[in-house]
């Protein structure tokens, strides 16, 4: 498959600065205006590496998502394949026609109509004015907005503003689209209808470049994750892999920051993390470890989804007496994907373990935590409140919904129906 | 939709630090062969967005483009009373001075219009210069067109005036002092680029135009004539300014003038100034948005 993208030690460095920007900005304007193109491989005063060294490939029509905490880089990252910024070391091809949306609408102008608007942002994005003509109709029924065509652009609401800004740059043909988190504001509607049309465009050939925060739609969409943090690239590869490893690096980063009541790790060194404490816990029951197993008794921190697992909670209580416990397993979001309520038990004073069994785990991929919350037998004062984590599970089998998650309680319910409308084509009668 | 499927090709375009590579361009005069087809390929746009300005200006303006009018006409109007008080004296011309005024005035406010309208055009526009890759150089030209559309909206003010004075232009003089614009126009535009590039890094450029076109103006044979062995006369042979304002003005009303010379290489250096401010802000363009 012929390369669409190279990227070849890319470095870009910015200003942290106003004086800084000023300053160097006329510097090297004026160094520019010469001919004089200094080496930028190192730091001046007030600037950094916002992109480090970065080197990947993608082949035509491959999917590519790029994910990262905030600030890592991949907004810049875009904007260098777009041609906005210029790398400050390294080499950029492109092999294609390049569409880009980086901020739908950005081109808008809120005082004119939106007709006007698919025209002047049109040409903004490269298109001629007979590209325009001829895609009009296409760019007005998908964005929907038509009974508002004539009214000025800022009286559309913000999801209105994304329709008609995405439609303009998908019917801007381009080979290589470049897709930063554009459609956080858009409605659900909307969003699977943008992103069924950029499957569509893939399916054409069409090479994806998707900066997003929601692992479901990278996870959903491309084939390749690249990973960044703090200006470097941190992972490349599998989508699953990469959004664990970036989920993983996340949730490290929240466990550093807790140090409440943690578990005794120098008794249980094998324990998992406390990544978060509610303070409305009383801490009468000290969680010393929680350790998970798989099936066959060993320890693991890597589960497959279609297998079982086995968590392990060590209890120093000060107390007796019949409690409840809450187990569910939340991803890093503060999700809960399952588990399970009110499970009864009769805690004894001093230390004692518990186990509970799920099998099997039918976790999508990522990074997960245990929330493990012991209520008095009313459930509603927990002696103890924490989430422990993280572990990964990796789906063994595609999904055909990536995210779905399917509930360990999982019941068949009763179904009953009745005629409301019988179709009568075949000779039937209508009856209620 | 249109997919690149051929094998061993080049890349569409390279970026480094260089600036931006495309396939099928190298050779000579690389630069100025990019910016040619820049800005042919950004000509539909360059009027789209001079007709997004201008439509946006106006809309909800009552008076509309006539504001174009009313500012030269009350800044003549102030000079032709204070003339008239005494307060200072114009010595004798043979065309009414109201007249004289309001052509130099006209022709001083293309420079004056480009100026002021390119030079924040960037930063007016930097949401969206730092979100998607056009050419920034359309922001300039279209800016520039401002200058040349209320230049024109003063012509027909102008020729009211005539026609309401009794006076009539010189036939020929006048297609030739029109003509004769063209050097003050791609000097505009040549400061222009200059401008609009500093001021992406320094707003104080916005504040340094408007006080150095007002501080230009008066030393200028804009709204009098300067002549005589003083300092501003002794100023304006080196002052371009003089030999763009007075040669359009004398083919306009006289049909010849006597400043030829000077103007013809005031001309040459003009044509130098655009290219170069062209060619500094095509470089330059990345990098000021950067910093925007």
């Amino acid at each position: 498959m012929d390369i669409a993208i190279r990227v070849d030690s890319v470095s870009k460095k910015f200003c942290m600065r106003t004086h800084h920007i000023m300053l160097y900005g006329t510097i090297d304007l004026w160094r520019s205006f010469c001919g004089y193109q200094k080496d930028n491989s190192s730091l001046r005063s007030g600037e950094f590496w916002a992109l480090d060294d970065i080197s990947f490939e993608v082949k035509q029509g491959e999917a590519v998502g790029l994910i990262g905490p905030n600030g890592a880089g991949k907004s810049t990252m875009l904007k260098l394949l777009n041609g906005i910024y210029l790398p400050d070391s390294g080499r950029i091809e492109m092999y294609g026609r390049v569409g880009a949306l980086i901020e739908v609408g950005a081109g808008f102008h809120p005082m004119l109509t939106g007709r006007e608007n698919i025209y002047l942002n049109g040409g903004i994005l490269g298109m001629s004015k007979a590209e325009i003509r001829r895609h009009f109709d296409e760019i007005v029924d998908f964005s929907g907005i038509e009974p508002f065509l004539d009214t000025p652009v800022r009286h559309y609401s913000s999801g209105m503003y994304v329709r008609l800004g995405f439609s303009i740059a998908v019917h801007s043909n381009p080979e290589i689209l470049l897709v930063d988190e554009v459609l956080a504001v858009g409605d659900a509607v909307f969003r699977r209808k943008c992103l069924q049309y950029m499957k569509n465009l893939h399916k054409k050939g069409v090479t994806f470049i998707i900066v997003s925060h929601n692992m479901m739609t990278i996870e959903g969409i491309t084939a390749q994750c690249l990973y960044f943090d703090k200006g470097k690239l941190a992972g490349d590869g599998a989508p699953g892999d990469v959004i664990s490893l970036y989920e993983m690096s996340l949730a490290q980063k929240e466990a550093d920051s807790g140090n409440r009541i943690k578990p005794d790790h120098e008794q249980y060194p094998d324990s998992l993390d406390l990544v978060e404490y509610w303070d409305y816990g009383t801490a009468e029951v000290h969680v010393r470890a929680v350790r998970l197993y798989d099936m066959n008794g060993e320890k693991k921190g890597r589960f497959d989804s279609d297998e079982g697992i086995c968590v392990e909670a060590v209890l120093d209580s000060a107390i007796e007496g019949n409690v409840l416990f809450w187990l569910t397993l939340a991803n890093s979001d503060n999700v809960a994907c399952m588990g399970s309520l009110n499970i009864p038990y009769t805690m004894k004073k001093g230390v004692q373990n518990v186990r509970f069994t799920f099998n099997p785990l039918r976790l999508s991929t990522g990074a997960y935590k245990i929330v493990f919350v012991i209520n008095d037998e009313t459930g509603t004062n927990p002696y103890s409140n924490g989430h422990y984590g993280f572990f990964e599970v990796l789906k063994k089998s595609a999904v055909v919904n990536p995210g779905f998650v399917a509930p360990i309680c999982w019941v068949e319910p009763e179904v009953e129906s009745s005629v409301i409308i019988r179709d009568n084509s075949s000779g039937g009668t209508k009856g209620v | 939709m249109s997919v690149v499927n051929s094998s061993n090709r080049e890349p569409e375009v390279i970026y480094s630090i260089r600036g931006a590579q495309f396939r099928g361009i190298r050779g000579r005069l690389l630069t100025t062969r990019l910016m040619a087809r820049e800005l042919i390929s950004s000509r539909e746009l360059i009027f789209r967005l001079y007709a997004r300005d201008f439509s946006t200006k106006y809309r909800q303006s009552a008076l509309g483009v006539l504001w174009a009018l009313l500012v030269p006409l009350a800044t003549v109007a102030i000079f032709a009373g204070m003339n008239s008080a005494g307060v200072f004296t114009i010595e004798e011309m043979s065309v009414p001075y109201v007249v004289y005024a309001l052509l130099g005035i006209s022709i001083f406010n293309l420079f004056n219009g480009v100026l002021i309208a390119s030079t924040p055009s960037v930063v007016f526009a930097q949401n969206m210069v730092s979100k998607i890759n056009f050419p920034k150089t359309a922001l300039v030209f279209s800016a520039s067109i401002h200058g040349l559309v209320d230049f024109a909206v003063r012509g027909v003010l102008l020729c009211g005036v005539f026609l309401l004075l009794k006076q009539s232009p010189h036939p020929a003089g006048s297609v030739l002092g029109v003509v004769a614009l063209l050097p003050l126009y791609l000097f505009s535009v040549g400061v222009a680029f200059f401008s609009t590039m500093l001021n992406a890094i320094l707003r104080d450029i916005t504040n340094v135009v408007n006080f150095g076109c007002m501080g230009i103006m008066m030393l200028s044979p804009v709204l009098y004539p300067i002549s005589g062995d003083s300092l501003v006369a002794r100023f304006n042979v080196w002052n371009p300014f003089n030999y763009f304002i007075n040669v359009p003005r004398d083919l306009i009303l006289f049909g010849s003038s006597k400043q030829m010379v000077g103007y013809g290489i005031w001309s040459m250096i003009s044509l130098a100034v655009f290219y170069v401010g062209w060619r500094f802000f095509f470089i330059a363009q990345n990098r000021i948005v950067e910093r925007i």
